[in-house]
C-alpha cells in the first residue's frame, strides 16, 4: 500500500503513540484488503454499549485513552446499554452499570460527541456526498452510502476508532468509488408499490421488503428498481435496516434515489450485465417474509417493542396517534426507542407524557440490542414487534421468542395483551 | 493419523496457529448477543452450529454478518475470556472479521485456492492454518 509522508509519519510515531498504534492496525488492514492507498477519514461513529464490547471494549477505549487518543472529527456513537434516566424500571446484572460508566466516560475523553444514537446520520452527525466514513452499525452505513452516497463499509468496532484518531482509513470496499456498482438486480412489481407502507405500516412493511432484498442480495449490492419517486426518510431507513442482519454489505442502488444510481445503467457502471441475476418481489414475498419473521402463533405476548432504527419524531407521533387514549394492558411491557435529541422534541410536544399515562416507555439512549436479554426477558417471554432487525439480532438459544407485525399490529398488542396480525391477510 | 492435504489462501491476519475444524457453510457473527463470550458458545437463531462451541479451534465459515459490535465482542472474548478460535478460515473475509483478527493477533486466512473451505475441510480435522505465507494444512480425521 502506498503511504504519503504524512502517513509514514503518523505510522513512526510522529503524531505520538495512539496515532501510531491506530496506524498500525490501518497499514494491516489496507494491506489484507488489497487497498492501495488510504483517504482522508471526514466522520467517525463508534460502539458503546457494555454489553455488546464488554469488559475487553472497557480496556480496549481506556488503553486509547491511557495512550493519549483524541477524535477531533464530526463523530457520534451508538446507544449504550441503559436508560439512565429510567434506571428504576430496569433490573440490571451486578457491575453493569460500572461497566458502563467506564465507556462513557473513556469515550468523552477520546472526544466523541455523546449521540448514544444509532439514527445519527438523521440529526447529530450527517455525512455528505462522498464523505469517507468509519461507521459503525449498518442501518447507519446503509443509509448514508445509499441515500446520501456517503462512502463507507459497515466498519468493526475496533477499526472505526482507530480510524478516527488516526483520520485516515483505508481505500478499500464501499471507500474505493470503483465498488460502488450494482451485482444483481430488484424489481419491486407495482402492484406491491401500489400496496405497501401508510400510516401505521411503513416501518414493518418496508423492513421486509429490506429483508426480501438483502436475503438475495447478501454479499453483493443490489440494483433495486421501481421504488416510488419519492420516499420518506422514514421508509428509506426501514428499507436499509437489511443491510445488517440480511446482508453482509452495505449499499444498495435505489434506482431513482440513490446519488449514484441515477439511472439503472449508471448503478451498475455504464452498462447492464446480459444475464445479471433478477429477481422481481411481489406482495406474495412481502406476505412470506411476514410469515417467515414470525416464530409462534401464541397470541399472549409478555412484551412490545418499537423503535429499532430509534424512531424519528414524525414516527414517535405515529405511534402516540396510533395508542390514543388506550391504556397498555397489566402483565404487558411496552418499550419505545429513540435517541435524546428525539425524546427532548417530543417531550417538549406533550408526546411523552402521553405515552407514560398509557403506561407505555420511551427511552433514550439506548434499546433491547443493547440489553442483556438473556437475563432481562428470558426464553420463556413472548415479543412483537415492528423491527425486523431487532427480531433477527435478537433470536436463538436462551432469547425470547417474537411475533412480527405492522405497528399497528404491535400497539393493539401492547393493549390487548393479544397479538393478532392483521397485515397481508 | 489421515492424508494431509495443501490449501492456498490470502492472508488477512498473519500468524500461525493449529486445531481441531469447527465447520459451517453459513455466515457467523461473534457479538456477544451471537456467540457468548465466556464460552465461544454459538447461539444464533437456526444457526448449524447452534450449540457448539468454537473456542480453541480452527473455525471455517462463509464470512461476518450482523452487528459491526462483534469487533469489540472478539476483542472481550480474546483479551478477558480466552474464548476465540486458534484461527479462522473464510470463504471472503469480511472487513469485521479482518478487523478483530488483526488487531488481536488471531491468524486468518480466506480465498482458498482450491475450492470452498467446507468442501476441503471437515469437522474434526487437524488443520494449521500458516498465514504467513498463505498456506493451510489439513489432515483428515482417520
Amino acid at each position: 500500500m502506498n503511504l504519503t509522508d504524512a502517513d509514514k509519519r503518523k505510522l513512526d510515531g510522529g503524531e505520538g503513540r495512539a496515532v501510531q498504534h491506530a496506524m498500525e492496525h490501518l497499514v494491516k488492514m489496507g494491506e489484507a484488503f488489497d487497498a492501495e492507498e488510504m483517504v482522508d477519514l471526514h466522520t467517525v461513529h463508534v460502539f458503546s454499549d457494555y454489553r455488546t464490547v464488554g469488559d475487553g471494549g472497557v480496556n480496549f477505549y481506556e488503553n486509547l485513552v491511557n495512550m493519549g487518543g483524541h477524535i477531533s472529527l464530526p463523530s457520534s456513537c451508538e446507544p449504550m446499554s441503559m436508560d439512565r434516566n429510567h434506571n428504576d424500571q430496569f433490573d440490571w446484572p451486578d457491575g453493569y452499570e460500572e461497566g458502563q460508566q467506564k465507556i462513557v466516560d473513556a469515550l468523552a475523553t477520546l472526544g466523541v460527541q455523546p449521540t448514544f444514537s444509532c439514527t445519527h446520520y438523521l440529526n447529530a452527525n450527517v455525512p455528505k456526498f462522498r464523505s469517507n466514513m468509519a461507521w459503525v452499525e449498518g442501518n447507519a452505513t446503509g443509509f448514508a452510502n445509499t441515500v446520501i452516497g456517503a462512502r463507507g463499509n459497515r466498519e468493526d468496532a475496533v477499526t472505526s476508532p482507530l480510524a478516527g484518531i488516526a483520520r485516515r482509513i483505508p481505500k478499500y470496499g464501499m471507500l474505493d468509488p470503483g465498488n460502488r456498482v450494482g451485482d444483481c438486480l430488484v424489481q419491486i412489481d407495482p402492484h406491491l408499490i401500489e400496496r405497501i407502507g401508510g400510516e401505521g405500516r411503513r416501518t414493518a412493511d418496508f423492513e421486509a421488503l429490506g429483508a426480501v432484498i438483502g436475503d438475495f442480495a447478501y454479499d453483493r449490492i443490489p440494483v433495486v428498481t421501481g421504488l416510488p419517486d419519492y420516499m420518506q426518510n422514514e421508509e428509506l431507513k426501514a428499507l436499509v435496516t437489511a443491510c445488517s442482519p440480511a446482508m453482509t454489505t452495505t449499499l444498495m442502488l435505489l434506482v431513482g434515489i440513490s446519488p449514484e444510481a441515477r439511472t439503472l445503467e449508471e448503478a451498475f457502471g455504464g452498462k447492464v450485465p446480459k444475464d445479471v441475476d433478477t429477481i422481481r418481489v411481489t406482495e406474495d414475498d412481502l406476505r412470506e417474509m411476514y410469515g417467515k419473521l414470525e416464530q409462534t402463533t401464541k397470541e399472549d405476548v409478555d412484551i412490545v417493542i418499537s423503535g429499532c432504527p430509534f424512531k424519528t419524531l414524525q414516527e414517535v407521533q405515529e405511534l402516540t396517534q396510533q395508542l390514543g387514549a388506550r391504556k397498555v394492558a397489566d402483565g404487558v411491557q411496552f418499550y419505545i426507542f429513540t435517541d435524546r435529541i428525539t425524546f427532548n422534541m417530543a417531550e417538549d410536544m406533550g408526546l411523552v407524557d402521553k405515552i407514560e399515562a398509557a403506561g407505555a416507555l420511551l427511552t433514550t439512549d439506548t434499546c433491547s440490542w443493547c440489553m442483556p436479554v438473556e437475563t432481562m426477558f428470558g426464553p420463556d417471554k413472548v415479543i412483537a414487534s415492528d423491527s425486523m432487525k431487532m427480531r433477527r439480532l435478537l433470536a436463538g438459544d436462551g432469547k425470547p421468542t417474537w411475533r412480527y407485525g405492522t405497528l399497528t399490529d404491535v400497539v393493539d398488542a401492547a393493549v390487548t395483551g393479544k397479538f393478532k396480525p392483521r397485515r397481508w391477510n | 493419523m489421515g492424508e494431509t492435504i495443501t490449501l492456498h489462501g490470502r492472508p488477512i491476519s498473519r500468524g500461525v496457529a493449529e486445531g481441531e475444524a469447527i465447520v459451517t457453510d453459513k455466515a457467523l457473527s461473534f457479538i456477544a448477543a451471537a456467540i457468548t463470550n465466556d464460552e465461544g458458545i454459538v447461539r444464533m437463531d437456526g444457526h448449524p452450529l447452534q450449540g457448539r462451541s468454537v473456542m480453541g479451534k480452527v473455525l471455517v465459515y462463509d464470512t461476518d454478518i450482523y452487528s459491526t459490535g462483534a469487533g469489540l465482542s472478539f476483542y472481550t472474548k480474546w483479551k478477558i475470556d480466552k474464548s476465540t478460535p486458534r484461527a479462522i478460515i473464510c470463504r471472503e473475509m469480511h472487513n469485521i472479521g479482518g478487523g478483530f483478527t488483526i488487531y488481536t493477533g488471531v491468524p486468518s486466512i480466506d480465498r482458498i485456492r482450491e475450492g470452498l473451505p467446507w468442501d476441503l475441510i471437515g469437522d474434526g480435522d487437524w488443520v494449521r492454518v500458516d498465514s504467513e505465507r498463505g498456506i493451510v494444512e489439513v489432515t483428515k480425521r482417520s
